[in-house]
């Protein structure tokens, strides 16, 4: 900031006409393009530069030669860390003096500058205190523990972070107050004086990475009295009496912040890359990693220079940074590249100025550091030309969003590839970042070469992120000639709208799935506490909040809002592969896992799956997953997962068309997808691998291949009974509620019928009549079809559903009728171990149900809308959309809890109809808008909770009994893998809830369950005692191995029970099972025990049949 | 849109589109039937359903590039539940051969009915650029989120270590004992206690990270329990029952 703004200032000549330099030779050419007064203001930057690098080069050189590479290591992390801390700390005040120096009057000028100097110093002292402690003790970076883990070191870091916030504003000052080259020597006097500081601690015998910082410190320190001495006033300087006067600083703070956000955006990467290499790899290898970014630095400093000095030059003109890119953008280019093919073989040599250990792990990362010379050379010239055109906030957008990507790749790499993988990710974001910002200087240049380009920045139209898009139909495409003003106005809300941030808002959304993934690692590191689910939470926000705004907000391009909801949609089916990254581990998950096994062992369907035999008779998920496995090859988890995309993609853009075609506009759909997306059990349940994560794509595909056929074709009606028949091979329920709204969607039709015979004009009725009578047609056919398809699978031999069903509904209603006799409701907020959700998650709920209850309103008017015109596909689905209640009511009871949950995916369609045809009814204010956005973002976060539990239920961590996902761990996993392949295939087994599951889904075991053999065998796990009772049941079972995880006895379960319900003991369970009811088996003559790995145990009951 | 011209010979320029599509769906299904590996599998048979795809939308364009996409996807996934419905009532059922097939004659017809049966949708007039920015913000964020998927990865890795386990498995008359471990461990005694007392079957077993240790003992023919040890101490760390009774 301080040399841009340094360069800035500068003066220089008219630049020449573009026909000047048309006319002359290579040299008249360079000269008319204005390239001398970019050299001119580049070679003094470079100067400058050059001085504080070499004496920088040497202060770290001494340091190497002194000191251990670890201390080295350290010093290099705290520099960067103080450094970054330090221009955040100095919140952009030199911005605000240069701005208001010259305004106040001279005898307020010290006292602005004091005011200034100490927000600073406030401003850097505290992130130099909270910065380095969250990061030691929140985030556990131990590798920081020397800078930060103690107090005085941590005092320290803190002091000079201050100092360093003050010394970046004082600079800045002096460049106002005419003294243009104090800058320079103070920065000489500081770089001096660290060298000497740095020496005598050397020689002191003083030792570790904080003496490094210490001498740094100490050469800012004294390098002050100098700037005090040549800044003596005279009277008007010492006439005011206040020390500091925070009044004069009011009213230009978000110039300055803009232009500090964007200097800070921009120097983060290299500031923190320090920092990353530090924390993700060592200390040790951070020596070298520091001085090959030292090195660097020369490489980067010209081109770099270069950028500023075209800003400086221009004088506010885009067409003079356009025209002069020309020659700047290959200067920079070329002399990137002849750095990068000269280092390559010096790398090695230079290195050996800090030491052979330094030349020895360095080389290579100097070599790959220094390409980043070539990429850097683009984004500086993005940012000069958006500067000039007062675009900084644009740039700030852009350069934040690379940033973040820059520093996930940089993250990724370091743990794949340590110090070497952390540069490649970095360079390879930054290279696509190159691509990205090349388009709108191409543009840009096109745009002055076309002569399309005026002095009155129209060359801010054709940006990388502004991709012009059509108007909505409604409005006017142009304004009439004779309106010019009007014209104008026009053009500029065109141009709003035709602002397209869809690229950004991707890499927003990625990035924060990135965060979720840095929570979900602090999780399997044992760090479940509230700092992880903070930050896991923060990831939501990231991929929601800003896809939200950008959905409901009435600018943006149609293109943009459909991509986005569906992208969002994509996105949050990705986020559970952060958690879950190579295998399933929810209950429902392994059941189909099983399913799908016993598909690609047999060939054949409907099997008998054990864990849950209705779900073998539903096929269509793993059918459609076998089909991906086979014709691609892939792993089953992987083809699992694709399937599970297209299911999201087809559920989006179903409900998009759905939606568009009731309310006439996709727009209103997008909304509403977003607002389907809010729904409960979106996150978790209904993404999981599980038969309705399919059907309910499909069910809404029918319901819109429906509305949308071509009324009176032939074939119209040819894909949705396709479709309604897959709907009834993949699920039972969703076939049940899809044949259901075909029939409520019929009654409706009956009814419009009848209200537009008895309309008033019969001529106008006719057609719609006509209309009414094809779907009255196509409606009862699809309905009769779904009755009869339905009644086909429930005849399948062997079918359990009704059964199954009925025992959901029995429990549910012997729960209810319980609840209305005054038993007590199920315990709110808290599990069946005790655990849940933290008091910020019972808000976020509290109000996720408020908000959707209130909207509740607006679906009735939707009803009420739909009911006087006569349209029954958007009144039936008002009709489900009002039953909303059910869901939050249903967890008043565990077995109605269930119900209502899964209810939410189907009410959740009425609910986004309802809404995405409301929002768009009328125009909205800008903060009527974002606060739509926001609240859907907070229905969302309560839904999570609301459908899912808390997130710490939800974040991998240490092992939880019976906790679905929790429970599921190496211990587990390893024994799974063990009877893969040390028990005989299908093979008879019984374990508790997740161990059953394991065995059956990797395992190929046949686990026994209640739900699947009638007969409950639970007493084998939680009984105290071993008695004959055990042996008649394993024989009635046909029992052939235990699993035990002795890790049961540790905790109650936090999923109702520890195998399955009814089992023994699980009535009024207070206290957890015995350790000695796990380990009763070990004492039983004729059971062997064929497996141990610590927690399970695994024993062959063979003998006792 | 126009409407169908059934019955019209389609031009050359549609019949080459949809030969070359057809192929690669022939070749891609010869792939899978052969059973190749991932590598080849994976991209013929995208290739073919993207072919399929493009001219779908090519030929068949109701309400625009939602609409295709959406008929696509979630027809493709309606065709494969039924196409996997009636696989099933071959006696071979759903195999890759049967799926290479069943699949490859789905994407035949359909493009032969796309090519001779429909007429193509009205084409824009208008010139559409390259998105290289969307393609390039795309690739950004396509990066960011396989960033976090192999962050993840590597995470579950080096957190799910595979615990020291004993095993003991029937081997003829006698049994084979393993000691597998995740981690590098050892060195460990692996001790047979008895009602005679504690013999060594092991000693000084050390195992790399992945390792697996296997023994073969003879059948102790009464109860006797297999002890995993550290190295000259005797309290368990793993122990294995063998008992009578059971089918070793």
């Amino acid at each position: 900031m301080t040399h841009l703004l340094s360069g800035a200032r500068g003066g220089g000549d008219a630049s020449p006409t573009p026909a000047t330099s048309a006319r002359g030779g290579p040299i008249a050419r360079l000269v008319a393009s204005g390239f001398g007064r970019i050299a001119g203001i580049s070679a003094s930057l470079v100067g400058t530069q050059a001085l504080t690098s070499v004496l920088g080069l040497l202060f770290w050189a001494i340091a190497a030669r002194q000191f251990a590479a670890t201390d080295v290591g350290v010093a290099g992390a705290a520099v960067a860390m103080m450094m970054l801390l330090g221009t955040l700390g100095s919140l952009g005040l030199g911005t605000v003096l240069i701005a208001r120096l010259p305004k106040v009057d001279p005898g307020e000028r010290r006292v602005l500058v004091r005011t200034c100097l100490a927000a600073a110093a406030a401003g850097g002292v505290l992130l130099g205190l909270v910065v380095p402690v969250v990061l030691v003790h929140g985030f556990g970076a131990e590798n920081l523990a020397p800078i930060a883990g103690s107090v005085w070191p941590l005092l320290g870091l803190a002091a000079a972070t201050g100092l360093t916030a003050v010394v970046i504003v004082l600079d800045q000052a002096v460049l106002t107050i005419g003294l243009g080259t104090l800058q320079l020597e103070r920065n000489v006097t500081a770089s001096g004086v660290k060298v000497v500081a740095l020496l005598a601690l050397g020689l002191a015998g003083v030792h570790g990475g904080m003496t490094i910082l210490l001498a740094w410190t100490i050469g800012n320190l004294l390098s002050l009295p100098l700037v005090s001495w040549r800044t003596r006033g005279g009277r008007a300087a010492g006439a005011h009496r206040r020390i500091v006067e925070p009044s004069l600083v009011r009213g230009i703070g978000r110039l300055a912040v803009s232009h500090h956000a964007l200097n800070v955006s921009i120097q983060a990467a290299l500031q923190l890359l320090p920092v990353l290499v530090t924390v993700l790899v060592s200390a040790r290898a951070n020596a070298a990693f520091n001085s090959a970014i030292m090195l660097s630095g020369f490489v980067f400093a010209l081109p770099y220079a270069v950028s500023v000095g075209l800003f400086a030059a221009a004088r506010g003109e885009p067409t003079e940074v356009v025209r002069r890119m020309r020659l700047t953008i290959p200067f920079g280019l070329a002399v990137s590249a002849a750095a990068s093919i000269v280092l390559f073989p010096l790398a090695g040599p230079l290195l050996h100025v800090f030491g052979p250990q330094y030349a020895e792990d360095g080389t290579v990362l100097l070599r790959l550091i220094v390409l980043a010379g070539i990429p850097f050379v683009i984004k500086d010239h993005f940012i000069s030309l958006r500067r000039v055109q007062g675009r900084t906030t644009q740039a700030l957008v852009v350069t934040v969003v690379f940033l973040a990507a820059e520093l996930a790749a940089a993250t990724t790499g370091a743990l794949s590839g340590g110090a070497e993988g952390l540069v490649v990710g970095w360079l390879a974001v930054l290279v696509v970042e190159a691509l990205v910002l090349a388009v709108p200087l191409v543009r840009a240049y096109r745009h002055d070469r076309n002569g399309a380009l005026d002095a009155a920045g129209a060359v801010a139209v054709p940006a990388t992120v502004v991709e012009p898009a059509p108007a909505p139909a409604s409005e006017p495409a142009v304004a009439a000639p004779d309106e010019p003003a009007r014209a104008v106005r026009a053009t500029r809300q065109r141009s709003r709208i035709s602002r397209n941030l869809l690229g950004p808002l991707l890499v927003v959304m990625a990035a924060g799935v990135f965060v979720m993934a840095v929570a979900a690692d602090l999780g399997r590191l044992g760090n479940t506490g509230v700092g992880a689910q903070l930050l896991w939470y923060a990831g939501l926000v990231v991929v929601f909040l800003p896809a939200s705004l950008r959905i409901v907000a009435r600018a943006t391009p149609h293109v943009e809002r459909i991509v986005a909801v569906v992208a969002l949609g994509l996105v949050l089916q990705v986020s559970r592969l952060v958690l879950n990254p190579t295998m399933f581990v929810f209950h429902d998950e392994f059941i189909h896992a099983d399913t799908l096994r016993q598909i690609e062992t047999s060939g054949h369907l409907f099997s008998f799956n054990t864990l849950l035999p209705v779900s073998a008779y539903y096929p269509g998920l793993e059918i459609a997953t076998d089909a991906v496995r086979s014709l691609t090859g892939l792993p089953v988890y992987a083809a699992a997962v694709v399937t599970l995309l297209v299911a999201r993609l087809v559920m989006m853009l179903a409900i998009i068309g759905l939606i568009g075609a009731i309310g006439g506009s996709r727009r209103a759909g997008a909304v509403g997808a977003l607002v389907y997306l809010a729904n409960p059990q979106l996150l978790f349940f209904n993404s999981q691998y599980s038969y309705q994560t399919l059907a309910l794509p499909l069910a809404v595909l029918c319901l819109y291949l429906v509305a949308t056929r071509r009324r009176g074709g032939r074939g119209a009606l040819v894909l949705p009974i396709a479709a309604t028949a897959a709907v009834v091979l993949t699920h039972h329920l969703t076939a049940v509620l899809l044949v259901a709204a075909y029939a409520l969607w019929l009654v409706a039709v009956l009814a419009a019928r009848g209200r537009v015979r008895r309309a008033a004009d019969p001529d106008g009725a006719a057609g719609r009549l006509v209309s009414l009578d094809r779907d009255r047609g196509a409606l009862a056919l699809l309905t009769a079809w779904g009755v009869v398809a339905l009644g086909i699978s429930v005849l399948n031999p062997g079918n359990p559903l009704a059964s199954y069903l009925e025992a959901i509904f029995g429990s549910s209603s012997s729960q209810l009728i319980g609840l209305s006799e005054g038993q007590r409701p199920k315990a709110l907020f808290s599990d069946s171990a005790g655990t849940g959700p933290l008091p910020g998650e019972q808000v976020l709920l509290i109000a996720s149900v408020l908000l959707t209850l209130v909207s509740l309103l607006v679906v009735l008017g939707f009803i009420r809308l739909q009911w006087r015109g006569a349209r029954p596909l958007a009144l039936a689905l008002g009709i489900v959309g009002l039953l909303y209640p059910v869901v939050p009511g249903g967890h008043l009871t565990s077995a109605t809890a269930e119900v209502g949950d899964r209810a939410s995916g189907f009410v959740f369609v009425g609910l986004a109809a309802a809404l995405g045809t409301w929002w768009w009814l009328r125009e909205r204010r800008r903060r009527t808008t974002v606060a739509f956005g926001a609240a859907i973002t907070v229905t969302f976060l309560g839904s999570v909770v609301l459908g899912s539990g808390p997130a710490s239920g939800q974040l991998p961590g240490p092992y939880q009994v019976s906790a679905d996902a929790r429970s599921v761990d190496s211990a587990n996993i390893a024994a799974a893998e063990w009877e893969a392949v040390g028990l005989p295939a299908d093979s008879v087994v019984y374990g508790d809830r997740v161990s059953g599951l394991l065995a059956a889904a990797d395992g190929g075991q046949r686990t026994v369950l209640h739900v699947s053999t009638g007969l409950d065998v639970s007493r084998l796990l939680l009984a105290p005692t071993f008695t004959t009772e055990d042996i008649a049941l394993i024989k009635k079972a046909d029992l052939e191995y235990l699993i035990v995880d002795e890790r049961l006895s540790t905790g109650l379960p936090h999923q109702q029970f520890y195998i399955e319900s009814g089992e023994y003991g699980g009535d009024d369970r207070r206290v957890p099972v015995s350790a000695a009811a796990l380990a009763k088996f070990a004492a039983v003559p004729g059971v062997t025990r064929v497996y141990d790995n610590g927690s399970l145990v695994i024993y062959d009951l063979r003998g006792l049949r | 849109m126009s409407g169908p011209a059934t019955g019209a010979r389609p031009g050359r320029a549609v019949l080459v589109a949809a030969g070359w599509r057809a192929a690669l769906v022939l070749i891609a299904a010869a792939v899978v039937a052969l059973e190749a590996p991932a590598w080849a599998r994976l991209p013929l048979s995208a290739a073919a359903a993207v072919g399929v795809g493009t001219f779908f939308l090519r030929r068949v364009g109701r309400r625009g590039l939602l609409e295709g996409v959406l008929v696509l996807a979630g027809g493709g996934l309606v065709a494969l539940v039924v196409l996997g419905l009636l696989l099933n009532l071959l006696p071979t059922g759903l195999d890759p051969v049967s799926w290479a097939v069943a699949v490859g004659v789905l994407e035949l017809v359909v493009l032969a009915l796309l090519a001779v049966v429909r007429a193509p949708a009205e084409r824009s007039t208008v010139r559409r650029r390259l998105p290289i920015a969307g393609i390039a913000w795309g690739t950004a964020a396509g990066l960011v989120l396989v960033g976090a998927i192999v962050y993840s990865t590597a995470s579950f890795d080096g957190t799910h270590v595979r615990p020291l386990a004993v095993a003991a498995q029937p081997s003829g008359e006698g049994v084979t004992l393993s000691i597998m471990s995740g981690a590098a461990v050892g060195p460990l005694d692996v001790e047979l206690v008895t009602a005679d007392g504690r013999t060594a079957i092991a000693r000084g077993v050390r195992l790399h990270a992945g390792e697996t240790w296997t023994e073969r003992i003879s059948d102790p023919g009464s109860r006797a329990v297999v002890q995993v040890v550290r190295e000259g101490s005797t309290a368990p760390l793993r122990q294995l029952i063998l008992d009578e009774g059971s089918d070793r």
